[in-house]
């Protein structure tokens, strides 16, 4: 008869049941254990420890967890926020203009011939009807309104889309 | 329909750009990611933003999958080092005292089986207890070889191990685990 001699242990039998013997080894203690019977209810114990952690249920995520990861997904997909910035900094430097351009006229005319400090500097005449009434303001502002209006529709319509792809 | 369509289908129309591909994917594999996920970080909320930004990231790099492995392999490696990054910027966690001596109840694996379903749902939590107290790569080589059913060469793959050390890992997180189950059979005896 063959000797199956092995220093048997759980270990051994833990990597026998995981299937991490090589073949040679495995034929070995299979014959080892039809040699000793008084093992096998110990590897069967090992089969159902095994079991066991192959059945632990899964964790479910939070609610809504998919629709939240595809709402994300969908911002990333989104055009970068940073074409309204523009828009924003080009009305900041129209207001801009309209307060430092009479101010600026303001301050040199002040000075022009006068005597400092005695006199108060007249204030300059500017005609703010005629700004406003500019051409090239209002086609400026009509320009700004426009962007403004489409960047608005484009986000309505790019919300919309992700919220239907999702229901789908 | 959507159970028919196999990985490879929704990832080349995901590429293409179809989202509802996207949502099949996550729908497919969002238990199993969340799951890796908590039992690494230990946090369920966490683990929900370990998880959201994994698959993010295996969309971001989907193009870039070459169907070498499988698809299931390539996310769960994603999962295992969006959640190593995580825990590595968490500041150390401060276990709960109350936490360390809660006793985890294992039942006697040798009971009549007379409330067997509970008893099976006993167990599992007692395991899944077990399985909190473990360091995090512990449990993941735990999860992904017993839960998961991945093979060494795939673990190999997810970790980042060479074959040798995953057996060792693996043999580590068993003593582990089992010590910690059986110090808690013998505290909640006491």
């Amino acid at each position: 008869m063959e000797d199956h001699t092995f220093d048997i242990n759980d270990d051994l039998l833990w990597d026998y049941a995981d299937g991490m013997l090589s073949e040679a080894d495995n034929q070995r203690l299979a014959a080892y254990l039809d040699e000793h019977p008084e093992w096998v209810p110990r590897l069967q114990a090992i089969g159902a420890e095994r079991r066991l952690l192959q059945s632990t249920p899964l964790e479910a995520p939070p609610a809504g967890f998919a629709v939240q990861v595809m709402k994300a997904w969908a911002e990333t997909q989104s055009p970068p926020v940073e074409s309204a910035d523009w828009v924003i900094r080009g009305i900041g430097l129209v207001f801009s203009l309209f307060i430092l351009l009479p101010l600026g006229l303001f301050i040199s005319k002040g000075f022009q011939g006068k005597d400092a400090g005695v006199t108060l500097p007249e204030m300059p005449k500017v005609d703010w009807i005629g700004l406003l009434t500019h051409p090239i303001l209002q086609y400026g502002l009509y320009f700004v309104f426009t962007i403004l209006a489409l960047r608005l529709l484009s986000a309505v319509l790019s919300q919309y889309k992700s919220m239907h792809q999702m229901v789908v | 329909m959507a159970e028919t369509l196999t990985d490879e289908v929704l990832i080349a129309r995901a590429v293409q750009g179809q989202q509802q591909a996207y949502a099949l994917l996550v729908e497919r594999y969002e238990h199993y990611v969340f799951t890796l996920a908590v039992r690494m970080v230990k946090h369920r909320e966490e683990a929900a933003e370990v998880a959201q930004d994994s698959f993010l990231r295996a969309f971001r790099y989907l193009p870039d999958f070459r169907g070498e492995a499988r698809f299931s392999t390539w996310l769960y490696r994603i999962v295992h080092t969006v959640a190593l990054n995580h825990l590595r910027k968490k500041k150390p966690e401060v276990h709960s005292l109350d936490d360390a001596a809660r006793p985890i109840r294992l039942p006697d694996a040798q009971h009549p089986d007379g409330a067997q379903q509970l008893e099976q749902q006993e167990r599992h939590a007692a395991i899944h207890q077990a399985i909190e107290h473990l360091p995090a790569d512990d449990a993941a080589i735990i999860t992904l070889f017993y839960l998961y059913e991945n093979s060494l060469e795939e673990i190999c793959q997810i970790m980042e191990l060479s074959m040798s050390n995953a057996k060792t890992k693996l043999f580590r997180a068993r003593h582990r685990l089992k010590t910690i189950l059986e110090t808690s059979a013998v505290r909640s005896a006491l």
